[in-house]
């Protein structure tokens, strides 16, 4: 069996993707995965286990961001893995590999929301998603909107975008790649996202009659 | 450029992350204007850039090593694959659940479950008749008249002593009907390059492995007893077997989980959990190769 502990002590920490500050392109993400990459496509499974320790928290922050709730997170964050797993062999690390597997996680978050719409609501549930679409009906708003439910009012497209930026880290093109649109709309889906959040987060520190500034 | 307008959410979200001109970041950060309409883009990226709070550690080993067990079930799915594209997959088509375990290309599905039926039916009645001491079978539905010092029972004729037993994928036993214990035997040693090794010489004891429910309905499912089972042992992996039976006259539950072989990777291991059915209290456990 090979040894990879002098490869993975030689691996940087990962660094935050919580800084807004851009960041260059792939910006550590990935940084030494090659070897670990290689090696698990050989074979090796303690390469794997390695390569997938490194990238875990990573992805399950992205399904966080994406599902808004933690189970969802995790049975997308499952999918995302199996999916790695499954597909690891196909990856010719023309991209990195921290781009492909948010692209694999970030199907598997999508596929999460779609069986999420297609699943009965609980009263619950539903008390919830009446409330927050009628902000302006809703005294107690700014205690209950939290980042999470935000993002879950935004259409999911624009919620990978603005996740994929803000939490990722990742760059304009690198979204671009992952979601595989033109940068262009990366651009746009950002914008309005950010928007969309932006006059979520106000009304939800100023109550629902604030009026918003006007552009 | 003369910047004599206001620009839009699109060109200061875009300023935020230092893909606008350098006029653009100029005006932006000058117009009062643009600026506080900057600084609210800048607030909601904050928001969403604070990370969530990061897993447990068990949840994380949990379920890397179910994703472990993927590679460790089809180890040769991967080179069957070579040569597939790299581009993943368009966006929302990820395969569907549940294809995890033999489902998929390469190892076939029948497979995965003969190993596992083989080494459930050889290690449970084994397991429980160990439990019972030295005296022979006591009820019609016991273990099989097994005498002193005699070779263990084939594997079909084994895995029917227990009568309540059921995969939990039913699909993937259910491949195996009309599979003699034979070919059976046959098909998982071509399968598996280090086929499980026979139990020893069965004691003889005071076995009753009786139905519970009555034969001829389905078993219930796992239910708390698998949760505390996984409570004990979090590196357990996928429940794939489970049986209802008796031991001394008290009924228990046997589960078989998936789990890792030594150094994590290298091989798939059926760890048996027999467990009282009325306090999931663990009888005895036996990892089975």
């Amino acid at each position: 069996m090979r040894h990879y502990a002098g490869a993975i002590v030689a691996i940087p920490d990962d660094p935050s993707p919580s800084s807004i500050t851009p960041k260059p392109a792939g910006h550590g993400h990935g940084d030494g995965d090659g070897a670990l990459v290689a090696a698990a496509q050989a074979g090796d499974g303690p390469a794997l286990d390695a390569l997938l320790h490194r990238h875990y928290d990573r992805l399950h922050g992205l399904c966080r961001r994406m599902c808004g709730n933690e189970a969802d997170a995790d049975d997308a964050t499952q999918e995302a893995l199996m999916a790695i797993v499954r597909g690891l062999d196909r990856f010719d690390r023309r991209s990195s590999f921290a781009t492909w597997a948010y692209r694999v996680a970030s199907n598997a978050c999508l596929d999460e929301l779609r069986r999420r719409a297609r699943r009965p609501r609980s009263e619950a549930d539903g008390e919830e998603i009446a409330s927050s679409s009628a902000a302006d009906a809703t005294d107690h708003l700014a205690e209950r909107l939290d980042i999470d439910a935000a993002l879950t009012r935004l259409r999911p497209e624009e919620r990978a975008a603005v996740v994929l930026r803000d939490l990722c880290g990742l760059d304009y093109a690198g979204i671009a790649e992952v979601l595989d649109i033109a940068p262009g709309t990366v651009r746009s889906r950002i914008a309005r996202g950010r928007a969309r959040l932006a006059d979520l987060l106000d009304d939800g520190n100023r109550g629902p009659s604030a009026p918003r500034p006007s552009p | 450029m003369n910047m004599d307008r206001h620009l839009d959410d699109e060109l200061l979200s875009a300023v935020l992350d230092h893909e606008a001109s350098d006029d653009e970041v100029a005006h932006a950060q000058t117009c009062p204007r643009c600026s506080a309409q900057l600084a609210r883009l800048r607030s909601a990226a904050l928001a969403v850039a604070a990370p969530p709070e990061p897993p447990a550690d068990a949840a994380r080993r949990a379920a890397i090593a179910r994703a472990l067990q993927e590679r460790a079930l089809a180890p040769d799915r991967h080179r069957l694959s070579e040569g597939a594209p790299d581009r993943p997959r368009p966006i929302g088509v990820l395969p569907e659940r549940g294809r995890a375990h033999g489902g998929g290309r390469g190892v076939p599905r029948w497979a995965v479950a003969a190993a596992i039926a083989l080494v459930v039916g050889l290690a449970v009645p084994v397991i429980i008749s160990r439990l019972g001491g030295g005296n022979p079978p006591r009820t019609a539905t016991g273990l099989a008249d097994s005498s002193s010092g005699a070779e263990p029972e084939t594997s079909s004729a084994a895995a029917g002593q227990i009568d309540q037993e059921a995969p939990v994928d039913g699909g993937d036993l259910g491949e195996l009907s009309g599979v003699s214990g034979d070919e059976l035997a046959s098909r998982v040693d071509a399968t598996d390059p280090q086929p499980t090794s026979p139990p020893g010489p069965v004691d003889d004891g005071p076995v009753a492995v009786s139905p519970v429910p009555p034969a001829g309905q389905v078993p219930p499912t796992a239910g708390p007893c698998e949760v505390v089972a996984r409570g004990r042992e979090r590196d357990l992996g996928p429940l794939r077997y489970q049986a209802q039976g008796t031991v001394d006259g008290g009924p228990v539950t046997v589960l078989g989980f998936e789990t890792l072989g030594p150094n994590g990777t290298s091989r798939v291991q059926l760890a048996v959990k027999v467990l009282s059915a009325d306090t999931c209290a663990e009888v005895r456990t036996a990892p089975q190769g």
